[in-house]
């Protein structure tokens, strides 16, 4: 045999002979292996028992946020025509549309610019329900009408037709135009002519001039 | 004196508030009070100014019609028509009138009443628009005093 094989041998000799390396890694082994799989089991047995949190869980569909409506906008703008064909536009902080059925689209803090043959007029509302087919407001809350030449309506809880510029309450209504306050069963108004017609025990206060003296 | 600068309340059973044509029409037993005058008509308009000063509007006039009374402390007016111009806070009454002052009752075609010194005039033109007015005895007026009881 060759000189490097004896070598070889004698290294590969001296690594098996008794007290070499190998017989102390299996020394070591032999003692910490059991003991680790002792611990081990140890582990295994009482890990359930201490366990703290619910480790697992499920996706619950009613706390995770689903989008309920359908269209939600923000800073909303919308731009129509009214029957003579005189654009409006309704703003509103936020706009929400329930489903894609249903036309209705709840408007919070709003305002309607319509043109009136006098001139631009506004009104505003803090809710309302737009209902894009009719171009009909339905109005709950105070509502605020500014007509050019000062002229003013403010009531409550009625529904506001774009298209025909008339606003109609609801039921009872209070309300002040530069006359005077009044109130009565029903009332309707026409915004472009600046009429209110009120039915049904209507009252009207009006405080003139206080000295009503003129020469 | 009456104060025409109180507020006034309107009740009725239709009001149609026109502000382009500065007049309010009201309709159905309309009843108006102003301080303490109450004022009943079947129908009424106000009209008034267009300058709103200080938020209060410049009521001009109110024309009543159809069976008016005008009840005032002391006075009592009835006719067919009544005008109440506020400017010159005087109301006139046309059309078959009846004053009752007191226990004392006039009738005439016309009337003013001057709300500042309470004094009625009455004179017996009858109103010349023919439909509705009975004529008192050809524009006369005719009236019943009674004399309060001298006690001896």
């Amino acid at each position: 045999m060759s000189e490097i094989a004896r070598q070889v041998r004698s290294r590969r000799q001296q690594w098996a002979a008794p007290g070499g390396r190998h017989d102390r890694v299996v020394a070591i082994a032999q003692m910490a292996l059991p003991v680790a799989t002792g611990v081990l089991a140890a582990f295994l047995v009482t890990a359930p028992l201490t366990r703290v949190g619910d480790v697992s869980f499920v996706l619950d569909k009613n706390r995770v946020a689903v989008a309920k409506e359908r269209l939600r906008i923000s800073k909303a703008s919308y731009r129509g025509e009214d029957a003579k064909g005189q654009p409006f536009e309704l703003q509103a902080g936020s706009a929400i549309q329930k489903s894609s059925t249903v036309p209705i689209v709840q408007l919070r803090d709003l305002a309607a610019k319509i043109t009136l043959a006098d001139g631009p007029a506004t009104l505003r509302a803090n809710h309302g329900s737009y209902d894009m087919d009719s171009d009909k407001i339905a109005i709950q809350g105070p509502v605020e009408f500014r007509g050019a030449g000062g002229y003013s309506l403010d009531t409550r809880n009625a529904v506001v037709n774009l298209k025909t510029r008339k606003l109609e309450s609801g039921g009872a209504v209070q309300g002040t135009t530069p006359l005077g306050t009044f109130s009565a069963d029903h009332m309707q108004a026409n915004l472009a002519d600046h009429t209110v017609t009120l039915n049904g025990n209507a009252r009207l206060r009006i405080v003139p001039k206080r000295a009503n003296r003129q020469p | 004196a009456h104060d025409s600068g109180a507020p006034i309340d309107f009740s009725a059973a239709h009001i149609e508030l026109q502000d382009k044509a500065k007049q309010a029409i009201l309709s159905g037993d309309v009843v108006v009070k102003q301080a303490n005058m109450t004022l009943d008509a079947a129908r009424m308009t106000v009209h008034y100014t267009g300058q709103i000063i200080g938020g209060s509007p410049q009521i001009s006039r109110l024309d009543a019609a159809g069976g008016v009374t005008v009840v005032r402390p002391g006075q009592r007016a009835s006719a067919q028509y009544a005008v109440y111009d506020l400017n010159s806070r005087v109301v006139t009454l046309l059309g078959n009138v009846r004053l009752q002052q007191g226990s004392n009752t006039l009738n005439g075609g016309r009337a003013h009443i001057n709300l500042d010194s309470g004094l009625a005039t009455m004179d017996g033109s009858a109103v010349g628009n023919g439909s509705g007015t009975t004529r008192q005895q050809n524009g006369r007026v005719t009236g019943t005093f009674s004399a309060p009881k001298r006690n001896p």
